[in-house]
């Protein structure tokens, strides 16, 4: 892989390769499962990075496991940052496919940039179900920071408060949605610190976002 | 025309203390004046009556005034800086007497003019420096810092301290290394580690130090160089006596691959496609977005040695799949430019993030009046995911 980084496109899931053989993704910094139900949440994928050939055979060269994301949910489509040690005409002959679309990495990082503060999920898999004084807790806790969120950004008092807390795996999946900050180190240090505090205090969270919260350790 | 030459201890105390001033807070405080007045001006930041007077009456004269200032005092502190030499050597004569230390005695056959070049060139800088040694040998009894003190706090004579440094080190490496081997405790292995580099790194420097090449050069600019080495002492010494101080809580030194100098800067897959592109940091968006949150500590550009800081800051930045997603820059600089890049600058080197979100994360703020320069020496590179 060069590193060097270029156009982005659209793609349909089902025109990606992976290349099996590489284990660059298989990364003990998330738990897959929990990846996926984290990604089974938002609707754009975090895009992967591909590399084009003469025959416009595209093969998944980075975040590979979101391209496995996608199959595995059946999404049609994934954005790809084409590197530019593929082959010109390969991506030319790619681009004049149906369902391959050129984005605008300008246009979607002005249409982000306008949010101070958006609508996100928020997923917590834990060592174990938690009882109904841990989940108080918790909302209390945890999912209180959000309280602070209007204080901060008055725009965030028009889109809402923190969605209903919803349940899986028996207790030990904690999910719900949020108005958040999108790039406010101060308060995601607060949030993050109740995280780290409820895990440590309560009961221990396996993964936030799919992450091992433990590999968020320096 | 007058010849008489005076350097009292107060000429010298007052030069050191002026030059010190220059080489800090002073310049970069009016850096951050002059940051935040370009920021007010942008009408996109703020805007309405008194932003538009702020911007076309009351900034432009003042932005002129405070450039004005800034260049002043660089020229103060280049010659702030050959004040406190002239002071030096003149004291090196005779007319002041060298600070005590526990350092090698000059050798009989080092002449005294080898003796003065190296003395006048980084004397000042290796004495902050050996400061922040001091504070790490308090608080790391095991080893022994006297060689290390030596050296630092009397270098007339290079040769004996070149000697005394390779006593002291071929006895505390092979004990750092078996500490590192053997230890079962993670903090002291960490201290061991940083206390390695440091070694290594002080050998470097050493046997990069030829004073007859420098008699023989009068070109300034090794002797700024030299300097700037000296001022890499510094900044080694403060992460060095930061990490023994804080429980060795700070994990990584700078990555060494294949003789460059690594960092890391966790952002959306999105910049970081933009950065690796255009082999230069996007400034304008750094700054646009720390204009938006006032939780930001100092303006600038964020980097940092250890990975796994830089993962934790990208998936915050491509959370729920903004921007493309987390994304992580590589930065390749060559060591020994980065190096004199960071002592001319002053910029403080992994230092420890304030209140961090997870403990032991440390961070380096590239300014950004100096990304230009840093664009110049860095390769960027898009970073596979962890």
């Amino acid at each position: 892989v060069s590193g060097r980084s270029g156009t982005l496109l659209s793609l349909p899931v089902a025109r990606l390769t992976v290349d099996t053989r590489s284990s660059a993704d298989e990364s003990a910094g998330y738990v897959y499962e929990h990846l996926r139900f984290y990604c089974s949440l938002i609707e754009t994928l975090p895009a992967v990075v591909v590399t084009v050939d003469e025959s416009a055979m595209v093969t998944v060269s980075q975040r590979r496991v979101y391209a496995r994301i996608a199959r595995d949910l059946g999404r049609p489509a994934i954005r790809a940052v084409v590197d530019p040690a593929s082959d010109p005409a390969g991506v030319a002959r790619l681009l004049r496919e149906p369902g391959v679309e050129r984005l605008s990495w300008a246009e979607i990082d002005a249409a982000e940039r306008k949010e101070r503060v958006a609508w996100m999920w928020q997923v917590f898999f834990f060592a174990r179900p938690l009882t109904d004084r841990e989940q108080r807790a918790f909302r209390d806790e945890v999912v209180g920071v959000f309280a602070k969120v209007p204080d901060l950004f008055p725009e965030a008092a028009d889109l809402g408060a923190a969605g209903p807390l919803s349940a899986g795996e028996e207790g030990a999946l904690l999910y719900f949605r949020a108005v958040q900050p999108t790039g406010d180190q101060a308060w995601m240090r607060d949030y993050v610190a109740a995280i780290r505090r409820f895990s440590a205090q309560e009961v221990r969270i396996v993964s936030f976002q799919g992450r091992k919260l433990a590999a968020q350790d320096a | 025309l007058s010849t008489r030459v005076l350097a009292t201890n107060s000429a010298l105390n007052a030069s050191r203390q002026m030059a010190r001033m220059l080489d800090g807070d002073l310049q970069s405080q009016l850096q951050a004046v002059r940051d935040a007045g370009r920021m007010l001006s942008d009408p996109g930041i703020w805007d309405g009556p008194a932003a538009l007077q702020f911007r076309t009456q009351q900034w432009p004269p003042a932005s002129r005034s405070v450039d004005g200032v800034l260049q002043a005092l660089r020229t103060l502190q280049q010659s702030s800086q050959k004040v406190v030499e002239d002071i030096v050597r003149a004291g090196s004569e005779g007319k002041l007497a060298a600070p005590a230390g526990p350092g090698p005695q000059p050798s009989p056959g080092s002449s005294a003019a080898d003796q003065a070049a190296v003395t006048s060139l980084s004397k000042d800088a290796v004495q902050r420096a050996s400061s922040l040694y001091a504070l790490a040998y308090k608080a790391q009894n095991d080893y022994d810092f006297s060689a290390i003190g030596g050296y630092l706090h009397d270098m007339r004579d290079l040769e004996a301290a070149k000697a005394s440094y390779r006593d002291y080190s071929s006895k505390a490496i092979p004990e750092l290394q078996h500490v590192i081997e053997t230890t079962d405790d993670p903090a002291l292995k960490v201290k061991a580690q940083n206390l390695l580099s440091i070694i290594e790194a002080q050998q470097k420097l050493l046997s990069s130090v030829d004073p007859k090449g420098l008699m023989n050069q009068p070109d300034p600019n090794v002797l700024h160089r030299v300097s700037a080495q000296a001022g890499v002492l510094t900044a080694l010494g403060a992460v060095v006596t930061t990490s023994i101080t804080k429980g060795g809580t700070v994990t990584a030194e700078f990555g060494q691959k294949g003789g460059v100098t690594i960092f890391y800067r966790g952002t959306t897959l999105g910049s970081a496609m933009e950065v690796t592109q255009d082999q230069a940091l996007d400034v304008d968006r750094i700054l646009a977005n720390q204009s938006q949150y006032s939780g930001i500590a100092q303006s600038g550009v964020y980097i940092t040695s250890q990975r796994n800081t830089a993962d934790y800051y990208a998936d915050l930045a491509g959370g729920g799949g903004r921007g493309l997603g987390p994304g992580v820059i590589r930065i390749e600089l060559p060591p020994d430019e980065f190096d004199a890049f960071v002592a001319r600058t002053g910029i403080q080197v992994e230092a420890p993030v304030p209140n961090p979100p997870v403990p032991g994360q440390t961070e380096t703020v590239i300014p950004f009046d100096n990304v230009e320069e840093f664009d110049a020496m860095a390769m960027y590179f898009l970073e596979e995911e962890e």
